[in-house]
């Protein structure tokens, strides 16, 4: 059974098994889900009422900034394509975004189930996000759902760079619940505490620029040449509730 | 009978996991459902029916998370086996016995997991552990209160 697990998950599937034991336990597990969802905005509502409202002014105003400044940026997007097209380079991956609602957070596994799959077009190894920033990648897909591999897994890594003066591009790793750890091989460029660190876009899948977390403590290792940068991310996973996927 | 309500108590157990347990944590410690349900199962259904629940709790929980059902399986079978066997000498069943059973239980087979797949962070996990317990101690009160109705109709 393990060994069906693990063929069918580095195939980016997922076993009979595991399909079914989600298949039927999705029956209850949503409306379960979608009432205990609503009972806790309910209580959240009745509680920080000021503050949501403050909130949703804020982003009604946010949302006619964007709206003003989406069009330019698609123009833009626009003609980098067709510059990349003209000079023979593949287009440039995650421009189309799908929303998703998480519909299961298990943090010890660093896994989550989002409510979306091959249907939608998911794919493994496709970037997901909230507006904060990226959470993980897709690792298996069915038909109407996905796993995601969450940033906090050892299992995952992400090129990224520290975004300063100049960008220092490294590997980044899961490294339990609250942090990764960005390996660089340049000693010598400065990182100041809280510079931010996106992902540096070396991949099919993931873009560049995509916001990981922030740079909170810096250890160099001068006997191996490496410098370790603890990195701290903006998402905190257990509140997340829905997501986007890049494809 | 004790085999429809076994599937029953472990499916709304698989549910509640997935769909509500996160949403229940307090100050980081979500309950698990499904082992808070084999505590009370493996009370009323004696050591082979412990492990059996206990093994296939393991399973959904396992199946649930994406993750290695193997692990899961056993942990849980072997805490269930255990449960059952430490109150199998108890001529009463009462409430209080059921919930330190769960606590016991849970602490049992999450140790028992946490040496099968060791976490990153094996500290926070023991602190999570204790918190998870009491929860699970908690919940399994209404799930014995539902078994005393049902179970104990049936002979054990």
């Amino acid at each position: 059974m393990g060994r069906a697990q693990t063929n069918a998950r580095n195939a980016g599937q997922v076993d009979a098994v595991t399909s079914s034991v989600q298949t039927a336990s999705d029956l209850i597990g949503r409306p379960v889900g979608a009432v205990s969802q609503g009972v806790s905005d309910f209580t959240q509502g009745i509680f920080r009422a000021g503050g949501l409202r403050a909130e949703n002014e804020r982003v009604k105003a946010q949302e006619q900034a964007w709206s003003l400044y989406e069009a330019r940026l698609r123009d833009m997007e626009s003609e980098i394509e067709q510059l990349r097209a003209l000079m023979g380079l593949p287009p440039i991956p995650g421009r189309e975004a799908v929303t998703a609602v998480a519909i299961g957070y298990y943090p010890h596994e660093h896994r989550m189930t989002l409510g979306v799959g091959s249907d939608q077009g998911i794919r493994p190894d496709q970037p997901v996000l909230t507006a904060a920033g990226l959470i993980g990648v897709v690792h298996s897909v069915e038909a109407q759902r996905c796993q995601v591999r969450l940033i906090s897994s050892p299992q995952f890594q992400v090129g990224a760079a520290v975004m300063g003066e100049v960008p220092l591009e490294g590997i980044a790793k899961g490294e339990g619940r609250d942090v990764l750890i960005l390996q660089l091989l340049d000693l010598t460029q400065p990182i100041e505490l809280d510079q931010p660190v996106v992902t540096s876009g070396y991949s099919e899948r993931i873009p560049r620029g995509l916001p990981i977390g922030k740079a909170v403590q810096v250890e160099d290792d001068e006997q191996f040449g490496i410098r370790r940068v603890r990195v701290f991310p903006h998402v905190r996973l257990s509140n997340v509730r829905s997501v986007v996927v890049l494809k | 009978m004790r085999f429809w309500i076994a599937l029953v108590v472990l499916w709304g157990g698989a549910a509640l996991q997935q769909g509500a347990s996160e949403r229940l944590a307090i100050l980081g410690c979500a309950p698990d459902f499904l082992l808070a349900a084999v505590a009370p199962l493996a009370l009323a259904y004696g050591r082979s029916g412990g492990a059996v629940v206990g093994f296939f709790a393991g399973l959904l929980h396992g199946g649930l998370a994406g993750a290695n059902m193997a692990q899961y399986a056993a942990s849980r079978a072997i805490a269930g086996f255990i449960a059952a066997w430490t109150g199998s000498s108890i001529e009463k069943l009462e409430p209080v016995t059921c919930l330190i059973h769960a606590v016991g239980l849970t602490v049992l087979g999450r140790v028992v997991f946490m040496f099968m797949a060791p976490p990153a962070q094996i500290g926070s996990y023991l602190l999570a552990t204790i918190g998870v317990a009491v929860y699970n101690g908690v919940i399994a009160l209404p799930i014995y209160a539902l078994l005393r109705k049902t179970v104990r109709k049936d002979p054990l």
